[in-house]
């Protein structure tokens, strides 16, 4: 049977590094679609939202750093199971809800974080399932 | 969470799930990657960008992210971030019907875990 690769404290931080990452695209993803100044999509401005958000630089910098974040991910997939990197991966819904609070002011109830604990069980779950099926085949 | 944008992130769900399987599918199809040092890392990503069904993966992509944004435009992303988790069971049902991926009982559990989540955080 083939033996896990551990997860040793700095792939452990450069996954959360990651997560922080992308947390911080999607805080720039919501900025920029905030700076639209449209708060509810239709029909007729669903056009002009799009058009408003690609010219946004906000935007671009998310992007940006979503592209780098796809390079990092391939480089802790050399270095880690996924089976190990995904529900450290899952991080990122509880550090996106932390970076809204802070940097969106959004208002985090408690329904919303017991939410989350029971998503970030079932991807861990979800995770580890496959993890079993990949050393069984190669056993 | 309004009807509307649950629809709109469904839509952008059923793009990122097929840009997923088309991805998945345009990967299997090359060599296999060795990841052992950055540079294998570099030729696997100059291999994807050869293959033309990664670049469909590109477009469906775009089209994923444009739903996403207009999402954001009228959900708050404390809310939107976690219901997107959906696209765990998505990837999941699509991989069983379109790459004869296998299920078990864990996967299933798994997606019982993240459909409860999603409810509780959708509804507050």
């Amino acid at each position: 049977m083939k033996k896990i690769k551990p997860l040793t404290l700095k792939i452990f931080l450069i996954i959360i590094f990651a997560d922080i990452l992308e947390s911080a695209a999607e805080i720039f993803f919501k900025k920029s679609a905030l700076a639209t100044g449209i708060s509810d999509i239709t029909v007729r401005n669903l056009f002009p939202f799009v058009f408003k958000m690609f010219s946004s630089p906000i935007l671009w910098i998310g992007i940006f750093i979503y592209i780098f974040n796809f390079l990092l991910w391939m480089a802790i997939y050399s270095r880690t199971e996924l089976s190990v990197a995904f529900p450290v991966g899952s991080v990122i819904y509880i550090i996106v809800p932390i970076f809204s609070m802070f940097f969106l002011h959004e208002n985090v109830t408690l329904t919303r974080w017991l939410g989350i604990l029971v998503i970030c069980v079932g991807i861990y779950l979800v995770s580890q399932s496959t993890s079993h099926e990949k050393v069984k085949n190669e056993a | 969470m309004k009807p509307k944008y649950f629809l709109l992130l469904i839509i952008h769900e059923i793009f990122g799930t097929a840009e997923q399987v088309i991805l998945k599918k345009g990967i299997n199809g090359l060599e296999k990657p060795k990841f052992k040092s950055f540079k294998d890392c570099l030729i696997f990503v100059r291999n994807i960008l050869m293959a033309p069904l990664i670049w469909l993966g590109l477009l469906f992509i775009l089209a994923a992210w444009i739903f996403w944004f207009t999402v954001l435009a009228g959900v708050d992303l404390s809310v939107a971030m976690p219901v997107d988790s959906l696209q765990y069971v998505a990837v999941m049902i699509s991989s069983y019907l379109f790459l004869h991926e296998r299920m078990n009982w864990k996967k299933i559990g798994g997606v019982m875990f993240i459909i409860a989540g999603v409810i509780l955080v959708a509804s507050s």
